[in-house]
């Protein structure tokens, strides 16, 4: 059974430990300015 | 006696272990799935308002306090940086820096809880006024509540930081409470972008 169960967890790579989950708040944080900077500059003109 | 002897232990059998991942970090992984399943329950009822219906946001004559909502989330994001600085601390062996990272971390979320149930007091509206309202309460709230118990989290690790439970080798205890500490912060970010500002 343990050759076959799929335990890599992909998704869920960025919360196995503390220094990968700052790594994706500082990412997140970095995408959220990006879309608020483009949707204000659409808003805008 | 013939227990010792057949090599039975005192206690339960050791739990089976079918992850790679050690247990406390995919019992918190598994969590956090959860909580992600709740914060889209309700961000499913924000666009269902906002773009299948068509509401105004926030609702008319209702004005959200952006800039100390934005200030709020700077705090925020301050405390995840002070819990990152309190993990390589600890993994560093530096005592002094895990005890004034963690508690920095509990006073800076505890201000932003703060500063969040001040702005509902002056908001001006109430879950029970519109749609808009109950959706503002709904997230934030749900929000404010993770807040919470993140700061439970933070003071049972403080609690033990100052009794010495923690070395550069054994500091799971810090590291799982980061990892769901961080969680609740990428959600701020969210929550804040869509609520407040888009």
């Amino acid at each position: 059974v343990d050759h076959r169960l799929h335990d890599d967890l992909h998704p869920l790579k960025y919360l196995r430990s503390e220094a990968e989950a700052f790594r994706l708040l500082v990412r997140v944080a970095a995408v959220a300015a990006v879309v608020v900077a483009v949707v204000l500059v659409v808003r805008a003109l | 006696m013939e227990a010792a002897t057949l090599g039975h232990r005192h206690g339960p059998p050791p739990a089976n272990r079918s992850s790679r991942v050690d247990p406390s970090t995919l019992g918190m992984l598994l969590f956090i799935v959860s909580e992600v399943m709740i914060f889209g329950a309700f961000f499913t009822a924000y666009f269902f308002i906002r773009i299948v219906n068509g509401a105004d946001w926030p609702a008319q004559g209702d004005e959200l306090p952006k800039l100390i909502a934005g200030v709020n989330t700077a705090i925020l994001l301050s405390s995840s940086v002070t819990m990152h600085w309190t993990l390589e601390s600890v993994k560093a062996g530096n005592r002094l820096g895990l005890q004034a990272g963690i508690v920095t971390t509990f006073l800076l979320g505890a201000t932003f809880l703060t500063v969040q149930i001040n702005e509902y007091v002056h908001v001006g509206f109430s879950p029970q006024d519109h749609a808009q309202g109950s959706i503002f309460y709904g997230l934030t709230g749900l929000h404010g509540a993770h807040v919470f118990i993140g700061l439970s989290l933070l003071a049972f690790v403080a609690i033990r930081s100052f009794r010495g439970h923690f070395t550069p080798q054994e500091h799971r205890g810090v590291e799982v409470p980061g990892i769901y500490w961080h969680f609740v912060d990428v959600m701020w970010i969210i929550v804040f972008t869509t609520i407040y500002i888009l």
